[in-house]
């Protein structure tokens, strides 16, 4: 597991290249992948420690590759955050039972709230239950 | 990009109780024109028996019984009298072509006298026979019933006729029948014309019900594609604006490579952005709020104190250009707990909280404040600003609508901030009041249900 690494899934440029900036400025080392069919191969390569995980991505659906994740023995311990447009906190629920590590609202939480959120969820045990 | 298309579920059903209207509406329209015919042909033909039972009736037996059925009953008075009483009887009755005698010999009818008249065409002397003659009326020689029968075809034409006995008084015997022919064509286009009534009344429903199935059917693409819109607005729209609100702050940050003007260029860059994606959410949150649907807000507890907080950190940096201060008054409880959605009640106080600064003067103050009303948390925003003609309060929060002294201050704005904002209280079985007085300042009351019973946090 490399404690330094973060891959982001994205398919927004601008928010990706966003994401990259500010997560090196922090510190740490970032990976960027738009399309969601090559994610797994890439937790099993390169071992994140966070996955920032767009739910609407190209490609295999964000919720499958949560799903695939966490289910996965050699994937598992990577921690996902996923990243959405909808502010319901019922999916957020919902995404909790499927085994994501945090949820970051695009329309309501700001980058220093991101920031935050990533090294909240860096620290935490995978199997404790954070809001 | 996957776009679902949802259907809902009452449309089946709907669907399949319409055709069943249908189905029923154009049967009854059928058995009506059906049951129409029926009588009217029925009527027709009672009517023409009438007759000939009359005729049966008031020939003279003995007249009758001394026909001879050949052209020896040409020239004798008898003969002569029966004819023109058939004459005249042809002629008061203008439905009936034919009226005539007829008897039979040797299973072979013959005409015994005609109404025809001698000179046309169609006259029938006595003793020609008829071998056209049906069963039917051959057998009544022998049964003698009255009877009805057609439409038929013979060399005179189509036609429906009434066949009568006439009796020997003494007898009892047979010794003629009375016959009257009418026109089948005639019959046939008098019944389909009352038939055709039923089913003329029966379009009148059918045409209303099309109408409202294909209203009802626009309707519900409409709905389908104000869905269909909200769902790829929902991310289509806010993903690019959050890369460039988040892109703009982050170079915000990087203060070492930017010089004073770049620095406020992006600034307004940010401002412009989070307005648009403030519109955004009022129109997306106006159309969940419009349909009335209730499902799509979320049911959970939300401490309105915690909002308000969030409200007030938000508004920081905006409030700061214009130097106005927003502060909470110690009204404010610990905690107010309701249930509903936070993001849109959030969003709503934000919404009220931005007019009170936008419509402010400088160097003024927003004061937050809060009273327990009745059954109700309500939340109070009071500015010192410009303030609502009274005559536009009401207006305010009907939709799309700018107080006239609001322009003044800023040119554009959507003008549903207040009634999304009121539209998302009511769908929270809360209230909107507003209090103001042009140049004075204007209160907001927010008001929310108390949730009953605090559940865990």
């Amino acid at each position: 597991m490399d404690n330094k690494l973060i891959l982001v899934v994205e398919d927004e440029d601008s928010l990706s290249t966003v994401f990259k900036f500010e997560l090196e400025n922090a510190g740490y080392d970032v990976l960027l992948e738009a399309n969601g069919s090559k994610v797994m191969d890439i937790i099993k390569a390169k071992h994140p420690a966070v996955v920032l995980l767009d739910i609407m991505i190209p490609g295999l659906s964000g919720l499958d590759v949560l799903q695939a994740v966490v289910a996965d023995p050699e994937t598992k311990e990577t921690k996902i955050i996923v990243v959405t447009t909808l502010n319901s906190t019922d999916r957020q629920q919902e995404y909790k039972t499927f085994g994501a590590a945090g949820f970051i609202d695009k329309v309501n939480m700001n980058l220093p709230d991101i920031l935050k959120k990533i090294q909240e969820v860096m620290v935490t045990e995978p199997s404790t239950d954070i809001s | 990009m996957t776009y679902t298309k949802s259907r809902s579920p009452d449309s089946f059903s709907t669907q399949r109780s319409d055709i069943l209207l249908i189905i029923l509406i154009v049967a009854s329209g059928l058995i009506g024109s059906l049951l129409t015919a029926t009588t009217v042909n029925r009527r027709n033909q009672n009517f023409l028996l009438a007759r000939v039972d009359t005729i049966a009736t008031a020939l003279p037996a003995e007249d009758v019984a001394k026909l001879q059925g050949n052209e020896s009953d040409l020239t004798e008075e008898n003969y002569n009298k029966i004819k023109a009483k058939l004459a005249l009887i042809r002629k008061n009755n203008s439905d009936i072509r034919f009226v005539y005698l007829t008897s039979i010999k040797d299973s072979q009818v013959y005409f015994l006298v005609d109404s025809e008249d001698s000179a046309s065409k169609d006259y029938s002397p006595p003793g020609e026979t008829y071998p056209e003659a049906s069963p039917e009326f051959v057998n009544s020689f022998k049964d003698g019933d009255h009877f009805v029968e057609g439409p038929y075809r013979d060399r005179w034409g189509n036609w429906m006729s009434a066949i009568a006995p006439i009796r020997d008084p003494n007898t009892g015997q047979i010794i003629a029948m009375a016959g009257v022919d009418s026109s089948a064509l005639n019959n046939f286009l008098q019944v389909a014309l009352y038939a055709t009534i039923p089913l003329l009344l029966s379009a009148i429903p059918l045409v209303i019900l099309i109408r409202q199935i294909r209203i009802k059917k626009a309707e519900e693409e409409i709905q389908m594609l104000k869905r269909r819109f909200i769902s790829i607005a929902s991310h289509e729209l806010r993903s690019p604006l959050t890369g460039m609100i988040w892109g703009t702050q982050s170079l915000l940050g990087r203060t070492t490579e930017l010089n004073p003007a770049s620095k406020e260029l992006l600034s307004d860059m940010s401002v412009s952005a989070r307005s648009v994606m403030s519109t955004i959410n009022e129109i997306l949150d106006l159309s969940i709020f419009e349909e009335g649907n209730p499902d799509k807000l979320q049911h959970n507890q939300v401490d309105l104190v915690s909002i308000i907080t969030e409200v007030q950190k938000e508004f920081k940096l905006a409030s700061k250009v214009k130097d106005i201060v927003i502060k909470r008054d110690n009204s404010w409880p610990e905690h107010a707990y309701v249930i509903g959605d936070s993001g849109a009640i959030r969003r709503g106080m934000m919404n009220i909280v931005s007019n009170a600064i936008k419509y402010s003067p400088e160097t003024t103050q927003v004061t937050l404040g809060y009273q327990k009303n009745g059954d109700m948390h309500t939340m109070s925003v009071h500015d010192t600003g410009i303030g609502i003609p009274s005559s536009e309060i009401e207006k305010v929060t009907e939709g799309y609508y700018r107080a006239s002294n609001a322009t003044n201050i800023l040119a554009h704005g959507t003008g549903i901030g207040l009634w999304v904002t009121k539209l998302m209280l009511e769908q929270h079985k809360g209230r909107l009041v507003i209090e103001s007085q042009e140049n004075i300042g204007t209160t907001v009351y927010l008001s929310i249900p108390i949730a009953s019973k605090p559940t865990t946090a």
